[in-house]
């Protein structure tokens, strides 16, 4: 008994070692397989769950490549301003320096300047053919490719038809400053609590270069360090510009993204703005039953060209270990017509290339109503809200697209610009004081932008 | 024997030691190395330049660092003078037990100080909307409380007397019970009235408790941060400088990578801190000499 009993506890004992180690040689590819995959880190703003779709979508789109390339989100802070500041200490002590930094073009020179991104040349050469102009000029730095550009923010003018209908202004017509102010007071005497425009005592920072940006010869400072807010005449024509159209009538008096502002918009007090493409993002949401009633076109010709702020750019730092699993991330998502095509359907933000942009606008022409979408989620939806031709104005303004030459300390600069525009607006300095307050102070505080 | 007595000696040094290697780790050695920084010109990462004076001079020579500067000053004594005389008239009407239904009151009273300041402000940005503010939308205006430069920090001193004056009602109260009521009485039978009977022998006994609140909101106002850019910035942005606290340059100056002048306005700021903490005490402690 004893001796079956040990004999069959034996066999038992064998078979489970047997199954064991079968188990075990079956899951060491496997493992070899997920030891194999590269993790990189990237860094964005506004919590993670915006870039965690787009790592979703990645999975989806090339399981492939995902199955190499584990994408490990963080968010340092709310605003870009806090992926900065996190970056440079990250830089600063050398430690957690991540594979990707999600920028705006403005925040870039700084970093680029100093040498701390890298150089993406040779990775973005088999690309570079296939971005539309803008998205270029987006991916370069002083002549250097240092970025992959993702979004492009062109200058479209959104404004409510049927209301410049019954005030019989036709945008196409605007074409001047004076047109520009002519239209917003006939509007104002059809319409008397809404506004063409809105603008307050305090406007918002992206103002500033969505303006200057139509001349491409205006920059803040020379490569010698010399600051043309003087010299340059553009400058002066920024500052008057913003104060006229506050003091005019014309404008609601409100800044954008203040608590008055959102429902501005629901009320029909703001009936047109002209600002950046990602405002299809925002204004049907502000106001959900004024569907259909919005139009979109470009700015008047009088500073039609340029941009807000450049647009989005992914960086790739030049400590990072893994840039080339980092770029084979990003060149998927936004440089492929799946992948960009793919981000335009998820964000709203347009494809940068050119070999897409087709299939863009044939997915939203046909574009029905997505299934398990609620009435209220797809009276929201741009191509429902705007039209579905709502593509084509955001695509022109690319063709007048162009960023400005943001120089390393663009953010102090535009600090100090903002608090002498404020102080002219509210009528305690003249714009001869300043313009004069706003170079002196940046010779001071800032020095040679290009020079630390 | 010796060593009996140096150990003793070394006793009270190893119960305060936590403290002081923390202190040295989390405060000096920062506040330390800030100070130097306040020499460079530094961008938070590579070379820290070594500029000598030169950012005290761009700060001090600035235009902003000033204007801050007064809008700070003019927060502390907007705000402290009428907070502190409510805060201590309530506490003395309800130590004199003037008002009846004292725990609800206490209660009440102290309930804004249970909000955080962030929510606070919030909540005084909806009510002070400029066009859809329920003020403005109430009784008819269109004011721009927050937008306004004449109105916008008087706005900003409301919503800090509204939630401080609750704190320090409590800390007054807590101190008028430290006063004997004998003395009170004594002067009430002597046919002191009852104002006579606050000027001369409350407030005078008061004094500590009021040099420390006062010196502590000072401390506190002049650092601050919250109320003024969440109550008038807008999504993303600070407050405009004309309503901006100093602390509003340090975080400006830190966002643009100018980390060796930040550094210097904020040690800046800790002198002028530092400066008044010290007139207050002489002050205080000459009127109670005389």
């Amino acid at each position: 008994m004893k001796t079956d009993r040990t004999a069959i506890a034996a066999r038992r004992f064998s078979r489970r070692t047997l199954l064991r180690a079968a188990a075990v040689s079956a899951a060491l590819p496997a493992v070899a397989h997920a030891q194999k995959a590269t993790k990189i880190t990237v860094w964005t703003w506004g919590g993670t769950e915006r870039f965690q779709r787009r790592v979703d979508a990645f999975k989806r789109l090339f399981p492939d490549v995902a199955a190499r390339i584990e994408v490990d989100v963080v968010s340092p802070g709310k605003q870009d301003g806090e992926v900065y500041q996190a970056f440079r200490l990250a830089l600063a002590s050398g430690n957690n320096v991540p594979d990707m930094v999600q920028m705006n073009y403005i925040g870039m020179p700084e970093f680029a300047e100093a040498g701390v991104l890298g150089d993406l040349g040779g990775m973005m050469k088999p690309y570079a053919g296939d971005l539309v102009d803008g998205a270029r000029q987006l991916a370069a730095y002083n002549g250097t490719t240092i970025a992959i550009p993702y979004q492009m923010k062109g200058k479209v003018w959104f404004y409510r038809k049927d209301l410049f209908e019954q005030a019989g202004i036709d945008p196409a017509a605007v074409r001047t400053f004076d047109d520009y102010m002519v239209a917003g007071r006939r509007f104002h005497e059809k319409h008397p609590k809404s506004y063409i425009m809105n603008i307050g005592r305090t406007p918002i920072h992206y103002w500033y270069f969505m303006i200057l940006s139509n001349w491409p010869e205006t920059r803040v400072a020379d490569r010698d360090g010399k600051f043309r807010i003087l010299a340059d005449a553009h400058f002066a024509t920024l500052i008057d510009w913003l104060k006229t159209w506050r003091g005019s009538g014309i404008a609601f008096d409100t800044d954008d993204f203040s608590p008055a502002w959102q429902p501005a918009f629901a009320d029909s007090s703001i009936c047109g703005s002209p600002i950046s493409n990602w405002m299809t993002d925002f204004l049907p949401k502000f106001a959900p039953e004024q569907g259909g009633r919005w139009g979109i076109t470009l700015w008047p010709e009088f500073n039609r060209r340029g941009s807000e702020a450049g647009g989005g750019v992914m960086t790739i730092p030049e400590q990072s270990r893994n840039k080339e699993a980092a770029f084979e991330f990003a060149s998927r998502m936004f440089l492929t017509a799946s992948g960009s095509v793919d981000e335009w359907e998820r964000t709203g933000n347009p494809t940068v290339l050119r070999s897409a942009q087709q299939e863009m606008l044939d997915r939203n022409a046909s574009m029905t109503r997505p299934a398990g979408l609620t009435d209220a989620q797809w009276t929201v939806m741009p191509n429902n809200y705007f039209g579905r031709d709502f593509l084509r104005p955001i695509l022109d303004s690319f063709d007048q697209f162009n960023v400005f030459p943001y120089d390393p300390a663009a953010l102090a600069e535009l600090d100090i610009m903002r608090r002498e525009t404020e102080a002219y607006i509210g009528g305690s300095k003249t714009r001869e004081q300043a313009l004069q307050a706003m170079a002196a102070s940046m010779t001071a505080q800032i020095g040679n932008p290009y020079k630390t | 024997m010796r060593l009996r007595r140096r150990a003793r000696a070394l006793q009270p040094w190893l119960f305060v030691a936590p403290f002081l290697l923390a202190f040295a780790g989390l405060f000096l050695g920062p506040a330390g190395y800030a100070f130097w920084l306040s020499f460079t010109r530094y961008r938070g990462f590579g070379v820290a330049r070594w500029v000598g004076l030169d950012n005290y001079r761009f700060v001090l020579g600035y235009d902003a660092f000033w204007e801050m500067l007064g809008n700070t000053l003019f927060y502390w004594v907007a705000h402290a003078v009428p907070m502190m005389a409510l805060a201590l008239l309530l506490a003395v009407l309800v130590q004199r037990q003037a008002i009846g239904w004292t725990r609800s009151f206490k209660t009440l009273v102290f309930l804004p100080q249970m909000l955080a300041s962030v929510a606070t402000a919030l909540l005084f940005q909806n009510i002070f909307g400029t066009h859809y503010g329920l003020v403005d939308r109430v009784l008819g205006f269109d004011t721009p409380w927050l937008t306004d430069p004449a109105l916008s920090r008087w706005t900003v001193v409301f919503v800090l007397i509204w939630r401080g004056t609750g704190y320090w009602f409590i800390v007054f109260l807590a101190g008028l019970t430290t006063i004997p009521p004998e003395v009170d009485e004594a002067a009430a039978i002597d046919g002191a009235t009852g104002w006579q009977r606050l000027v001369r022998i409350t407030l005078p006994l008061l004094r500590p408790t009021m040099l420390f609140a006062v010196l502590v909101d000072a401390i506190v106002t002049l650092r601050l941060f919250n109320e003024p850019n969440v109550l008038l910035g807008k999504a993303g942005t600070l407050a405009p400088a004309s309503a901006a606290p100093l602390l509003n340059l340090v975080v400006e100056q830190m966002h643009s990578g100018q980390f060796g002048a930040a550094a210097a306005t904020g040690w800046l700021l800790f002198v002028l801190i530092a400066a008044l903490t010290f007139a207050m005490f002489r002050v205080m402690r000459e009127r109670a000499a005389a």
